[in-house]
């Protein structure tokens, strides 16, 4: 048995690779693909780029890794690339990630006034359209739009219906900062549950800063895991009827873990099962009171165990807290550091214990801190500080504090 | 103690802790005893394989690489750093590098492959195509349309950022 297996495997090594009687080409031209590769891994776009133009096997090797990602911040990069995968579609095959932005403040100087984005307002659908038409293969698609560039962007369901982008999608942030021309493709055709949605494999969905019109419907979306929607309002004023309200049907996102809103109405057509798997809740801005009271008393709030709000979540005075899921382990709560901040965290600590006292996985509080302009911590907020400390002590719950920059 | 006889006839004999970095050497052997007949590599010559078991004898007792998954091949790679005896060693004729570097893929030593392969990078760092042409004896086989097509390159370099 031993011999016949020894005598297979010699026979793999003796047709192995053979150098005998190949063509005597420069060893340098005739590197199998793999090793190319990983000579190339250890250079600079730079010196890919000459690299590219030194033979047709070296060419593929390095489109491989110039191609893999691609970041256009210029209309002259979007043309160059349109035309680049007019003479050579292959390469938009190997295309996995794009991410298209309007220049930077700095990168204006790098251009002629004629092209720059904001001297003329410019619709780049048509040049858009046709690089994702080539991305067959597209994993990863970012828009992003700096606010006033005056890009327009009309992301809807035609533009990317129209190419072969779709199937392979699995993350997708846009970024518009174009709230009166556009709205995204969450726009509802009709009032079927079953819409069908232009990404099936979709697993990340981040919106930011993207109108979403007024009434509007989500798609399903099956594999959905994180769906991030920051709203385009960019202060926390009071609501009125233009704000965007996101309804949410039932069943939309069977696989969601992770739900962040920004400053976004929520309403949920049915309540329920809605969000069996969800782990990860975030709601930032004055979300709808009720929407939590109704939340807590449904049972996909078992599952979460990170939660974070604020600031100034509810219409609560305050900070008081609503029923926390009872399987929780970590909490970040946002506050704005005013002179009433003391107030306010005097009655969190009072609500605090009867929120949390179910919750027997409760390891982690955290509060991320915006402090206003003329805020000087004083002694009463120390002193409470110190408080919500040597409760959290008590019940062996870690407490941290720290400073964001922004909410 | 482990055999190897290699592509124009010579044997080699090392011992087994030197053999078994050789990822090829080791699947064959398959850690059971010792190996009464000796193993062909064809794909190697006796100068390389003295190289190579140079360089696995210096490195018997370093310790294992960690793995690191397949299918993350466009993550730039954490090499085992080089040392001074390293680059001594890798300081050899081109003709010879490529070779090594073949053997190095053929016989599965990661760490030589890497040394091998940042050698070359290092070599073709800052050169112009023409350079890196002319460098390694290289004929570009473009067409002139390819080549035209190439001249859009600089204009593409200074657009292009991933």
């Amino acid at each position: 048995m031993t011999v016949v297996f020894s005598a297979v495997k010699r026979q793999f090594l003796v047709h192995g690779h053979s150098t005998r009687g190949v063509y005597k080409q420069p060893k340098a031209q005739c590197l199998p693909e793999e090793v190319l590769t990983h000579i190339l891994l250890d250079l600079t776009q730079r010196d890919l780029l000459n690299v590219i133009r030194v033979c047709r096997s070296w060419n593929w090797a390095s489109a491989q890794l110039l191609y893999h990602g691609l970041y256009l911040r210029s209309h002259k990069s979007m043309v160059l690339i349109a035309r680049t995968f007019r003479s050579r579609p292959a390469l938009g095959d190997i295309v996995k990630i794009l991410r298209v932005s309007t220049p930077q403040k700095t990168a204006t100087k790098l251009w002629p006034p004629n092209v720059l984005w904001s001297q003329k307002p410019f619709s780049m659908e048509g040049l858009l359209a046709e690089i994702l038409h080539h991305c067959t293969f597209l994993k990863d698609f970012t828009f992003f739009s700096l606010p006033n560039t005056r890009v327009s962007l009309n992301l809807d369901r035609r533009l990317l219906r129209s190419t072969s982008v779709g199937s392979h999608l699995h993350t997708l942030f846009v970024s518009t900062h174009d709230i009166s021309s556009n709205s995204f493709l969450v726009q509802g055709e009709g009032h079927s549950e079953t819409m069908d949605f232009p990404f099936p494999n979709l697993d990340t969905l981040v919106l930011f800063r993207v109108c979403l019109g007024p009434h509007h419907r989500f798609p399903r979306i099956p594999r959905l895991r994180s769906l991030q929607i920051y709203s385009p309002r960019f202060a926390y004023t009071p609501w009125d009827d233009t704000d965007p309200e996101l309804s949410i049907l039932h069943d939309s996102f069977p696989m969601l873990q992770e739900l962040k809103l920004v400053l976004i109405r929520v309403t949920i057509a049915s309540s329920g099962r809605l969000f069996n798997g969800l782990r990860i809740l975030d709601l930032e801005g004055p979300v709808r009171t009720e929407l939590l009271q109704e939340m807590s008393h449904t049972e996909f709030m078992d599952n979460i165990q990170s939660l974070s709000i604020g600031p100034q979540y509810s219409t609560i005075k305050g900070l008081s807290l609503p029923t926390l899921p009872k399987n929780i382990q970590s909490l970040e709560v946002r506050i704005i550091l005013n002179p009433s901040v003391s107030t306010a965290l005097e009655e969190f600590l009072i609500s605090f214990p009867s929120a949390s006292k179910e919750c027997g996985y409760l390891r982690q509080l955290t509060f991320s801190t915006l402090p206003a302009p003329d805020f000087v911590p004083d002694e009463a907020f120390t002193d409470v500080i110190n408080k919500v400390q040597t409760y959290c002590k008590s019940q062996g719950i870690t407490f941290a504090i720290h400073e964001i920059d922004t909410i | 103690m482990v055999t190897v006889v290699v592509s124009d006839g010579v044997t080699f004999t090392m011992e087994q802790d030197v053999a078994f970095q050789c990822g090829l050497i080791a699947d064959f052997a398959g850690g059971g005893g010792d190996q009464e007949e000796p193993i062909p590599i064809q794909a190697v010559n006796s100068t390389v394989m003295r190289k190579v078991i140079e360089y696995c004898e210096h490195h018997r007792n370093d310790p294992p690489q960690p793995e690191v998954p397949e299918g993350t091949p466009l993550e730039r790679k954490d090499r085992r750093g080089r040392d001074a005896w390293d680059k001594q060693f890798i300081q050899v004729e081109q003709e010879l590098l490529f070779e090594i570097i073949l053997a190095a893929n053929y016989l599965n030593i990661k760490p030589l492959l890497d040394l091998g392969c940042s050698q070359v990078a290092e070599m073709m760092k800052g050169k112009t195509p023409a350079e890196i042409q002319q460098m390694f004896n290289i004929v570009n086989g473009f067409t002139a349309d390819e080549e035209a097509q190439n001249g859009e390159g600089e204009e593409k370099a200074r657009n292009l950022n991933s």
